[in-house]
């Protein structure tokens, strides 16, 4: 697996990855969800160079994940605003701060409070199972090829058979 | 903003970054939700450098990511597994995947499917709301500065699960 062929690994979250993967987009998607969209109040919130910055969003409009919307004619301004796609980012954007809500904050607490306008609540992010609306733990999700798949390495590994773990016995899959 | 301090920095999504915000420790992650344990295996199945790995390893044991737990004493080989805090990481990880799943793949379709064992069907994941269970769009939700100490969120109350049209 190289970085630069990472959007042509057959899985979807190297795919994803190669888009999003690296610190100063996923700072700079979480800027854009709260409503920032100019370039130099990126720059000013974030401390990024310029070109650093130049160079993300260039890609990330590049991937359709952000759009530029003129704002101003003469001299020529834009802003850069999330798309579908980018705002279909949310999920993710939001699963990273919650477990940093869970992990990282001191006894200060959380740094920030989320309110769905829906419910009036204060809330954390919930994976739910779209089938049967249970939560979705690690543990109670099996892996299995899909139509797109063709490559076995993206499935898991099998488990082994006995604690000592020889690897013959590790063929026998664990499904 | 600078990249060795951002442990510091008062944003739960940056401290999360100081911790897992590069690409192949994010990679590493994913494959240990796919039960891959071992150096030799993550090393085959991901093409990563020896040492590479060895660093991002070493890293997430000391964040407490995953732990180090001995598998045959004789020959002193150990296997990674994830903690409790790692296994919290699988929302971030199902996410990225369900975002590649919809804008990533080709005409072949999604590479991987993910049988719900619960309920035992194919499912997408959906982010919801603790509270209310609806899923949560980023147009619904408005952020605000915590004061000091403010506590989490409540817990929603236990409700009948609400299914949702899937898609294939």
């Amino acid at each position: 697996m190289r970085w630069n062929d990472l959007q042509q690994e057959n899985c979807s979250f190297a795919r994803t990855l190669a888009v999003i993967g690296d610190r100063w987009t996923l700072l700079i998607l979480r800027d854009c969800f709260l409503r920032v969209r100019r370039f130099e109040d990126f720059q000013e919130r974030l401390g990024i160079g310029r070109g650093v910055l130049t160079e993300r969003l260039k890609k990330l409009t590049d991937e359709d994940v952000l759009v530029k919307v003129p704002y101003q004619t003469n001299p020529p301004r834009h802003d850069y605003r999330l798309t579908q796609k980018g705002i279909d980012l949310y999920p993710v954007i939001m699963s990273i701060v919650h477990w940093g809500d869970l992990h990282t904050v001191g006894e200060k607490g959380r740094p920030v409070l989320h309110q769905h306008l829906t419910c009036g609540h204060t809330f954390d992010p919930e994976l739910r199972c779209s089938e049967c609306g249970e939560l979705v733990e690690a543990r109670s999700v099996r892996v299995l090829p899909g139509p797109g798949g063709d490559n076995p390495i993206h499935l898991p590994m099998p488990e082994p058979a006995s604690a000592a773990g020889s690897v013959q016995a590790r063929a026998v899959l664990d499904d | 903003m600078e990249w060795d301090r951002l442990e510091d920095e008062f944003c739960s999504l940056a401290r999360t970054l100081s911790v897992v915000g590069d690409r192949w420790t994010l990679i590493i992650l994913r494959d240990c939700f796919r039960k891959v344990r071992r150096f030799d295996d993550f090393r085959e199945r991901l093409g990563i450098a020896p040492h590479v790995l060895s660093a991002r390893l070493k890293k997430l044991v000391a964040a407490g990511v995953l732990r180090r737990v001995v598998y045959d004493d004789r020959l002193n080989r150990h296997e990674y597994v994830l903690t409790d805090k790692g296994l919290d990481l699988h929302p971030v990880v199902m996410a990225m995947v369900r975002w590649g799943d919809r804008h990533m793949t080709d005409d072949r379709g999604r590479p991987v499917r993910y049988r719900h064992r619960a309920c035992g069907a194919l499912f997408d994941p959906v982010t919801v709301c603790s509270v209310c269970h609806e899923p949560v769009a980023a147009r619904d939700v408005t952020a605000e500065p915590a004061s000091a100490g403010a506590p989490p969120p409540e817990a929603g109350p236990p409700r009948a699960p609400r299914p949702e049209a899937s898609r294939p």
